[in-house]
């Protein structure tokens, strides 16, 4: 149950007195939770069944006294809870129909009031949001008490973009009015009340984005005077909003960024957040918290180690931004974020990339996790600064078993997050385990992001070694959840004896409906039905009343109910595998119809995966699945969709690590269970909480549903497993799980009876994972002499977080399993050692890559030749050894390389060397699928079974394990004194499907398509381009030329646009430091504005269609466009919200900050 | 309180509704006043680019010639107006704002907050009403007793928020009695009332307001209901004649 709607929490908004003429608390809460029943089962045309007018007494009473001055009898706790109960139902009340004009606008105001007051501001965006259709076009300046609630409604929803748009169109009346009336100022008539109230949005703006107390200071003068009725005739909204503008600006004084991040800390840092397109402008309670914590704030250098436990969607990920910009802006050592969760990293890279271009740092090429940190990026025009690098504890791995020197040695901080994630199991956990104990070792600050875990303390003190308190938690979390049960039933009307065939037995047949239990608080728990006019499956009983052929599977019968769920916003469906998220998706799809904002994104879609990929079908109907398989492209491109709402829902697995990261509305948890199952085989807790944090999207919404689906009858008690207790959420090191000793005893008997069984244990047992990590560790010991000088491996394995929780027994036996490790490292010859810590793969199958290396040396050096070899050459050299064959024999291979005519019928042969060869000549997957899989019929599955194969078999298997061998390769022809070598970028053409460097470099950084990738990549080998040239030639060419040359689409075209711009100074940033900066025009038809030789004063828009950066004269005239190098920068100085100059000279445009970068009303 | 206006009379008290209304919105802007005052008193057009700057001053509520605006709001206005300047001058008032033509936002037309004869601090929520058709009185009245019933709750709300939640000159007094406002409102505390304002063309019976008891039940106590009618022969007309003088020089 949400603490929204606790007893104690309504029965403190009313300071425990209870007044005969509103509803009790018991009362008023189950009149809520009836709102929030009815929303789940939909309104009717005339909006809620419920009478709603003893809910909207209480809540104009509510906020009443809770907007009564400080020194009121109410006590400050109870205005804040009175705050928040009223805020809570006036929200709700936003959803009546019957709310309408200027009520309903003085209804939203309210609920964003509370919401502030209470500390819950992003629901007050969430408030903005629902009100947005009539938000978007600016009211009348004459209709003061519209503009007074638009102005506010917009302050207080933080929706900078769109306030600064109606403000300048309001100053605008407001001037031309002012200087009617030929006074200073419009004070003292009907208008002075609304230029003031303004005047003081403005300055709170100005003060949220640039700082300065002044600004604060001038906002409360402005609002004052409209609150005392100083300024002229007003209405009541106009002093309504002003009142309590002036009571939040102290507020907004505690929590803007400006007021938060220390003083000290320079002013790019924060204005690398507050004048973003999308501005950072206030901190969240648990930010706030940890940011000024006068110990463990993470913002002070001397905080070497932290632990934040907070729970998902509590503003961790901002939090991890803005230590990772304070560091950077004050240390010149690179810094590592890393985190399990690949859609994490996604969104993480998007959000840093402007900020750290801002600060003149710069953001690591996203890079497979087989790639380590090489850098295939070049970073010529970068220069050396100093960088941030985003990735997954296996990049991070690897990069240490290549180079651990280069890796200990190069980073000042390392951000975990994720890292209750050392539970998971598979490996991954274990891995994570063992990096933060080698990390630990490594002198950088190390800080850990996780959610929340049962045993925090004890994880705190495994991360403090020693170091003091370093634990932080909070339970802040904006958007309320409710949970929903869901489950089908019989509708016995509806049953149908089938008379069994040639003396087979009858069958009975039923239509399914849907119950769905919600439960709003613990005392309220209310089912619903579906119409059974419309059936959501079929259920046939055989005579022994089993389930037979025709009924319909859980997954339809949940996907159909889901999207009844839809009209309240995106949702997010959990199922157990890959091929039921894809028939989820598909049966949700069936019940929907064409959705036009998804259009776009199914023909990219399709030109990207193939028109038959069933996933474009779902996607024209606004649904989408996301799975592992999936190219990475396409995960990032669906999770981009959710996240801008091109589509209304997706299904995932429940892999947490490779699944949908992103908040929806709803989530639905439909994985599957059933009695006798694996435990292991569910979802954990921990997972389950994951994926219902995911519910309710902060700024966005203010409430969330998480749905649970049962597939038997519905059960209280299954409402409990939403919310799990903290022993459910324990974080246990997979070293001291079951399974684990299980593992251990194979392998101890294994040590006993042969020689070689460190070489034979399994990769995906925790076994195998701790040898593997131990020979590492002996590994990284040997190459860092510094680490060897203060640590013994001893030291470091047993710093493993698994030691603070195996009894001792244990410990001794997984020591004795080390010490076995350490013997069979010693006896191994030192090339051959060095090379198996390298792989990362099994210690047996990095000894197999080892041999298939030697051969490969061999046969270069039969071939003869000079230097590198080219590509061509390398992949005939690894086709002619059969190299991907014997990579794809290997255990790690997985199955990844198998394919079948039908989804049960027989297998199917590939010679992955042709395909390798297609896909790095740039065929695409449909080309690739007919020509390499035209014995399968289905034109469907064929595309589908090809798109997996490149995905995980060569853009992921085979591009690392390739790696491998050809770094082992030219390392034994090095070894030997032989001057040739094998391509070292060949891996880099696997994992991109491209034939040119420059394809791979475009790739690596700004571009996404493959296809506008080895278009360029050509036409710089063949025009012999380095980067800057082909720069300067996409320069030329122009955006126009882009769209019509390349066919670049607007995704292309915005990727485009950040890779010309090269590594120039952040436009915005260089405007900030020194008041100016310029760009270059391209004046159309020579025209050249008069006079000359003295700046004109012009403007800058965006052409209709928003891919130019049109130059208008005063007259409104074109007289050009920004060019193409300078576009994206120019983009975020007009979304920085300042207000500017400009003015042309020649070809330079010059933009300069409005004097004192005021609004001004004259 | 029924009167029976003359043409002359009526054009004559709707030309001190309009000047008052328009000194109140010019404010400092005199030149503005004057030259509005004076075109109309001359039947004159306003030149530009002055007209338009006037124009905007008289667009609010009134809308300008050729665009009116809702006609139920225009006299909805002119009844606040006369009823605020009916009562504004008593001396017990302590807070009265004048109207500004928030005439959309049902659920209270305007405030008062006045000293009672025992000199404790008292609040009142006004509703006006227009009643300018054939249809009865009673349902005109009815709607206004459904609105503060409805309505005042919110109303309340807002009035306690606009004074400062920070300190800003208010007395003392004022801000705890404020404070007190939103409770009393619920039960119907003697230091709350109501007041219904009525405007029309009909003749009124002998108690217009026999029905507001019943209709706000809790506001039982002596003194907590007030009703204001004014009955004026042609009060549509009045309530466009004041129109019609705001825009005679537009």
């Amino acid at each position: 149950m949400d603490r929204a709607l606790a007893t104690e929490h309504l029965a403190g908004a009313f300071g425990n007195v209870q007044l005969s003429e509103l509803p009790t608390v018991a009362e008023l809460t189950g009149l809520i939770a009836e709102l929030e029943i009815e929303l789940v089962r939909g309104l009717t045309d005339t909006g809620f069944r419920a009478d709603l007018s003893p809910l909207r007494r209480s809540a104009w009473y509510l906020h009443g006294i809770a907007s009564t001055a400080g020194t009121s009898r109410y006590p400050a706790e109870q205005r804040r809870r009175a705050f928040a109960v009223s805020a809570h139902v006036l929200d709700l009340l936003l959803d009546d129909p019957a709310e309408t004009g200027l009520v309903r606008l003085a209804t939203a105001f309210a609920a964003q009031v509370g919401y502030h007051r209470a500390d819950e501001s992003p629901n007050a965006g969430a408030v903005r949001r629902t009100l947005r259709d009539l938000l978007a076009h600016p009211v009348e300046f004459v209709e003061s008490a519209d503009v007074a609630l638009h102005a506010g409604i917009l302050f207080l929803g933080l929706d900078m973009t769109t306030l600064n748009r109606h403000l300048r169109i309001w100053t605008s009346a407001a001037a031309a009015l002012t200087r009617g009336v030929q006074l200073q100022n419009l004070d003292g008539t009907m208008f002075g009340p609304t230029q003031r109230l303004l005047l003081g949005v403005a300055d709170l703006v100005r003060y949220l984005r640039e700082g300065g107390t002044d600004a604060l200071e001038a906002a409360r003068g402005h609002l004052l005077l409209v609150v005392n009725n100083e300024v002229g005739l007003s209405d009541l909204d106009t002093r309504w909003v002003a009142g309590h503008l002036l009571g939040l600006a102290d507020g907004l004084g505690e929590s803007s960024v400006w007021a938060v991040l220390p003083p000290d800390l320079p002013a790019a840092v924060k204005q690398a957040f507050t004048l973003d397109r999308q501005p950072v402008l206030t901190l969240w309670p648990p930010q706030r918290g940890l940011i000024t914590h006068p110990t463990i704030s993470p913002l002070s250098q001397t905080t070497s180690r932290l632990l934040v436990s907070v729970p998902t969607s509590a503003g961790k990920t901002l939090l991890a931004q803005l230590i990772i910009c304070a560091h950077t802006a004050q240390n010149d050592r690179d810094v590592c974020y890393v985190t399990p969760l690949r859609s994490l990293g996604r969104e993480m890279r998007q959000a840093l990339r402007s900020r750290l271009r801002y600060l003149g740092r710069r953001l690591g090429a996203d890079l497979p996790d087989g790639f380590g940190t090489q850098d295939l990026g070049g970073g010529v025009e970068t220069g050396e600064l100093p960088q941030v690098e985003v990735m997954t504890p296996e990049r991070l791995m690897n990069a240490l078993r290549q180079s651990p020197q280069d890796v200990l040695s190069r980073f000042s901080l390392f951000i975990i997050d994720e890292a209750h994630l050392i539970a998971q199991s598979g490996g991954r956990g274990l891995l994570l385990e063992g990096l933060l104990s080698v990390l630990d070792a490594s002198g950088a600050r190390l800080m850990l992001l996780s959610g929340v875990i049962g045993n925090a303390a004890s994880l705190a003190a495994w991360t403090s070694a020693g170091h003091g308190e370093v634990l932080f938690t909070d339970e802040w979390r904006a958007p309320r959840r409710l949970s929903v049960l869901i489950t089908t039933e019989k509708i016995e009307e509806s049953r149908t004896v089938v008379t069994g065939r040639r003396g087979a037995a009858d069958k009975t047949r039923y239509d399914l409906r849907a119950r769905l239990a919600v439960r709003p608080t613990s005392a309220t728990e209310r089912h619903l039905v579906t119409s059974n006019d419309t059936p959501i499956g079929q259920l046939v009983l055989g005579g022994d009343n089993k389930r037979k052929t025709g009924t319909s599977p859980n997954y339809a019968t949940t996907a159909r109910t889901a999207t009844l769920l839809l009209r309240a916003g995106s949702l997010l469906m959990v199922v157990s595998q890959r091929a039921t998220a894809r028939d989820a998706a598909k049966a949700m799809a069936a019940e929907l119809d064409d959705d036009p904002r998804s259009q776009g994104l199914a023909d990219a879609l399709a030109a990207r995966l193939g028109a038959d990929h069933p996933l474009i079908g779902c996607v024209r109907k606004g649904v989408a699945y996301h799975h592992a398989g999936l190219p990475v492209e396409v995960q990032e491109a669906v999770e981009d969709a959710i996240r801008s709402e091109t589509i209304r829902a997706v299904v995932a697995t429940s892999t947490l690590t490779d699944g949908v990261n992103l908040p929806v509305r709803t989530v639905v948890i439909a994985t599957t269970e059933y009695d006798g199952q694996d435990p292991g085989q569910r979802m954990s807790a921990a997972q389950l909480l994951n994926a219902v944090g995911r519910a309710g999207r902060a700024g966005k919404e203010s409430e969330g549903w998480i749905v649970l689906a049962v597939q038997r009858a519905l059960r209280s008690s299954d409402f409990g497993r939403l919310a799990p207790a903290p022993s459910d959420l324990e974080v246990r090191s997979t070293l001291a799980s079951p399974t684990a000793l299980t593992a251990l005893a194979e392998a101890e008997a294994l040590v006993a009876q042969t020689q070689d069984a460190i070489l034979r244990l399994p990769y995906d047992r925790e076994s195998g994972g701790f040898v593997n990590y131990v020979w590492f560790v002996l590994h990284a010991l040997e190459l860092v002499p510094s680490l060897a000088d203060t640590r013994t491996w001893h030291d470091i394995v047993t710093r493993l977080f698994a030691f603070t929780q195996l009894p001792d027994d244990l410990k001794t036996r997984w020591l004795a399993l080390a010490d076995a490790v350490a013997a069979r490292y010693a006896q191994t010859s030192p090339a051959s050692r060095r090379r198996w810590g390298q792989a990362g793969t099994s210690l047996g199958s990095a000894s197999v890559i080892e041999s298939i290396a030697t051969i490969l040396a061999d046969e270069v050096q039969l071939l003869g030749g000079i230097g590198e070899y080219p590509l061509d050459e390398t992949l005939d050299v690894i086709g002619n050894q059969d190299v991907y064959t014997r990579l794809l024999q290997l255990p790690e291979a997985n199955g990844h390389w198998r394919f079948r005519r039908s989804p049960k019928g027989t297998p199917v042969d590939v010679d992955a060397d042709a395909v390798v060869r297609d896909w790095i000549a740039g065929r695409d997957l449909t080309e690739l699928a007919d020509t390499h899989l035209n014995e399968v019929a289905d034109p469907g599955f064929r595309l589908e079974q090809m798109v997996d194969g490149i995905s995980e078999g060569v853009q992921h298997y085979l591009a690392w394990t390739v790696g491998l061998v050809i770094a082992q390769t030219n390392e034994i022809l090095r070894s030997r004194l032989s001057p040739l070598q094998l391509l070292a970028s060949t891996a880099a053409h696997l994992r991109y499907g491209v034939d040119t460097p420059m394809a791979i470099d475009l790739l690596v950084h700004d571009v996404k398509s493959r296809t506008l990738a080895r278009d360029l990549g050509r036409i710089a080998r063949d025009g012999g381009l380095d980067e800057a040239g082909l720069r300067e030639h996409l320069s030329e060419q122009h955006i126009r030329g882009w769209r019509a040359d390349l066919g670049a689409t607007p995704t292309d075209v915005l990727d485009l646009l950040q890779y010309v711009q090269g590594g120039e100074r952040h436009k915005l940033g260089e405007m900030m430091a020194t008041g100016s900066v310029t760009a270059q025009a391209r004046l159309s038809g020579g025209l050249v504005p008069e006079p000359p030789d003295s700046p004109v004063p012009v403007t800058i828009v965006a052409s209709d269609n928003g891919d130019e950066l049109n130059i208008l004269a005063e007259d409104r005239s074109v007289l050009g466009v920004i060019v193409a190098r300078d576009h994206a920068g120019v983009a975020a100085v007009l979304d920085s919200g300042l207000l500017l100059d400009f003015s042309l000279l020649g070809t330079t445009v010059t933009m300069t900050r409005a004097a004192a970068g005021q609004i001004s009303f004259t | 309180m029924a009167v029976s206006l003359s043409n002359q009379e009526a054009g004559a008290l709707a030309w001190v509704l309009i000047d008052t209304i328009m000194q109140a919105r010019f404010g400092p802007a005199i030149p503005l006043y004057d030259a509005w005052r004076q075109h109309t008193l001359a039947s004159t057009q306003i030149p530009t680019p002055t007209n338009a700057t006037i124009g905007s001053f008289v667009e609010p509520v009134f809308g300008l010639p050729g665009a009116a605006k809702s006609e139920t709001h225009l006299l909805g206005h002119v009844g606040e107006w006369l009823w605020h300047l009916l009562t504004r001058d008593n001396p017990a008032v302590r807070v009265q704002p004048d109207p500004k033509g928030d005439v959309t936002d049902a659920g209270g037309d305007g405030f008062t907050i006045y000293e009672s004869s025992a000199g404790t601090l008292r609040f009142r929520l006004w509703e006006s009403k227009k009643n300018t058709g054939k249809g009865s009185l009673l349902a005109s009245l009815n709607k206004a007793y459904q609105q503060l019933a409805d309505s005042g709750q919110r109303y309340v709300a807002k009035i306690v928020g606009s004074f400062a939640q920070v300190p800003n000159g208010a007395s003392d007094e004022l801000a705890s009695f404020i404070a007190e406002v939103p409770g009393a409102w619920v039960q119907g505390d003697e230091l709350v009332g109501a007041g219904v304002t009525l405007a029309t063309h009909q003749v009124l019976p002998a108690t217009p307001f026999a029905s507001m008891a019943s209709k706000l039940p809790l506001l039982n106590k002596p003194g907590q209901l007030r009703g204001l009618a004014t009955s004026i022969n042609g009060y549509d007309e009045l309530a466009k004649t004041v129109r019609r003088y705001a825009w005679t020089a537009l």
